[in-house]
Formats: C-alpha cells, structure tokens, sequence
C-alpha cells in the first residue's frame, strides 16, 4: 500500500522531504522508520494524519506520515 | 502591599505635579522619598493611566491593562542559558514583576556564541548571578531573584504562587520532569526547545501531556550532534516570550494544545495539533 511520508529537519538529510513510499499491508509506524532507516529513539513528533501517534499505530493506505526529529537543546 | 499613608503620598505627588509621564528619574526619586519598591511607584502611575516611559513602546501592543497584569505577574524561568536568557533579558524589558531565574551551572566558552548574559569575562561565574546582574542594569523596577540550584530543590511554595513557568532547559529528563511539577502546581508551562536550525514551542497546560508523547527516556535529541546558532535561540526565546505575555496579561484564553515548530533553514513553520 501506498504511504504518504513527510520528513522535517534533519530527517531530511540523505532522505526526501515528501514521498509517497510502497509499505507493506498492515504495517506499525516502527516498521515505516525502520524501512527508512530512521532509528526511534531520534524521533520527536510523529504525527499521522495529523494526529499525534505511537510505534505500534498500524498503517493504512494513503495515511500521511510526518516525523520530526528530537529537540531538546536549551 | 502600599500603606494608606504611601498611597496618599503617592496621590498627592501625581495630583500636585500634574504628572502625566514618569520618568524613571522620577520613579526614583518617589520610591526613595515614600520609601517604596521602584515597582510600586510605576504601578501606581499605570492605575492612574500614566504610562511609565520605560514601558512606553509596549503601549500599543500590551495596553496598560496587560501592562498592569505584567507587573502584578510572578514568573519562574528555569534553565538561563540560550533560551532562558533571552527569555529573562525579554521578560525584564517588559515589565515582568517578578521572575525567579533558575539554574545550577555556570558559563563556559561554548556558551558564548548564543547565551545572551555569557561575556569573555563572566566564564566561571554562575548564570543566576549574572542575570541578576544584567536585570539590575536593564530595569530596576522588576524584582529579580536567582536561584544557582537545580529546580527540583525549590520549595513547593514556589511554585504553587507562580502565574507562569519558562521551560528553558537543556535536556529531556528535566523537562518531563519540571513538565509533571507545573502539572501538580497547576501552573501553565511555557516549553522550548532548539537544535541547530531547528525549534519548536508549545504552551503545555496543566494536567495535560503533550511533552510525554514527544519525550520518551531519552536524555538528548539531536541538539547533541550539531549544537545552536544564537538566531534559533533567540527566535524560540522571542516565540516563548509573547506566548507568556498573552496568558499573563488575558490574551490567550484558549488552552489548546499546540506546538510550533520551525526550521529557520527552509523558512518553514508548522503549527502541530496535539489530541
């Protein structure tokens, strides 16, 4: 299926800012960022459809996925 | 608290002089003869609509209303490096009554390229010193007081008669944390935070948990690798500055949960809505 993914700041380096990505039917966010290569533990705001959601949210197509990575600095 | 005597001292000096602007010479030489907070001659001059001319250009924007509330408000700002200092330098321009400015370290070199009171010559000198200092330069009247420990050692008391918390932290288990303490208090918290080109800000209100859905137990994010340009700093302080000043002065009564974020390399801004 079809996944809409949007990728701010420095996700975007090396990746894309807006792709549409074939992932595999039923998948969890965690798989997504694993098949991007974008290790959870750097990830801040994870949003789908504009909702805020966790890893284990199971995708479903033409879902929009928006990762931002973690800030903490101060 | 004014005594009826001071009051009418007061009185009797803006009726008799006519005054209809004060100058801080003025308030000066007021609190010195009524033997009063700088601060209480200046709000006295706002109940009587005069704007004091330090806070003369907040006019049209805050209005003597917010400029009241501002004065009358008590704030702790934690954490006085990047953000925390813009956010104290911001908050003592304004007219912000009281501010308690916490944080437990001291300056260092790397803190020279965006810290606003790190110097060449203040290296080693403790933050809660130092903005004292600068506020005292800045603006008399605002009751400063620096804490140089880490928040969590402060008296419940101190917390429960704040109007408003400043996040200005530097790392992630501090700001859940200091996030669960303002819950407690039921006192709004402001929250920034910045990475390299990068920030984003978001007025966390009490019993909710928007920063518990972004922070898990991580202790840094990628501010670690590539560090903070004065501009983010300053940009994310400035953001969190005018969302303070609208919950302080009654301007913002719509506690939704949002958060900014903003990416000063592609000037791109995203306002992400939180359930």
């Amino acid at each position: 299926m079809v996944i809409k993914v949007r990728l701010f700041a420095t996700f975007r380096e090396g990746r894309f800012k807006k792709k549409e990505i074939e992932f595999s039917e039923a998948g969890s966010l965690s798989g997504l960022l694993g098949q991007l290569e974008i290790p959870e533990e750097s990830v801040g705001v994870l949003l789908v459809n504009g909702k805020d959601a966790g890893g284990d949210y199971k995708l479903a197509a033409n879902d929009v996925v928006s990762i931002f990575p973690l800030i903490g600095g101060g | 608290m004014l005594t009826g005597k001071q009051k009418a001292e007061l009185e009797g000096f803006f009726t008799g002089e006519g005054l209809t602007e004060l100058s801080i010479q003025q308030s000066r030489e007021l609190a010195s003869q009524i033997k009063i907070p700088l601060g209480a001659v200046e709000s006295f001059a706002l109940e009587k609509g005069i704007f004091p001319s330090r806070y003369e250009r907040n006019k049209g924007s805050i209005g003597i209303e917010g400029q009241k509330k501002l004065l009358k408000s008590k704030v702790i700002v934690v954490g006085l490096g990047g953000l925390g200092g813009y956010v104290t330098e911001a908050l003592g321009r304004l007219g912000t009554g009281q501010i308690v400015g916490v944080d437990s370290g001291i300056f260092d070199e790397t803190n020279l390229n965006r810290q606003i009171f790190a110097k060449e010559d203040n290296l080693v000198e403790k933050k809660a010193e130092e903005a004292g200092k600068r506020l005292e330069e800045v603006n008399h009247a605002v009751v400063f007081t620096g804490i140089a420990s880490s928040f969590d050692k402060l008296d419940d008391e101190i917390w429960n008669d704040a109007d408003l918390v400043f996040d200005c932290l530097d790392n992630i288990s501090d700001r859940l944390g200091l996030a669960a303490t303002c819950s407690d208090a039921k006192v709004p918290l402001i929250h920034g935070a910045i990475a390299g080109w990068y920030g984003q800000v978001a007025v966390i209100w009490p019993e909710t948990t928007m920063l518990e859905k972004i922070y898990k137990n991580q202790k840094f994010g990628i501010e670690q690798n590539i560090g903070t340009p004065v501009f983010t700093a300053a940009a994310a302080a400035s953001l969190m500055t005018a969302e303070g000043v609208k919950i302080l002065t009654g301007k913002n009564l719509k506690r939704e949960q949002k958060m900014l974020f903003f990416d000063l390399l592609e000037d791109e801004w995203q306002t992400i809505r939180f359930q």
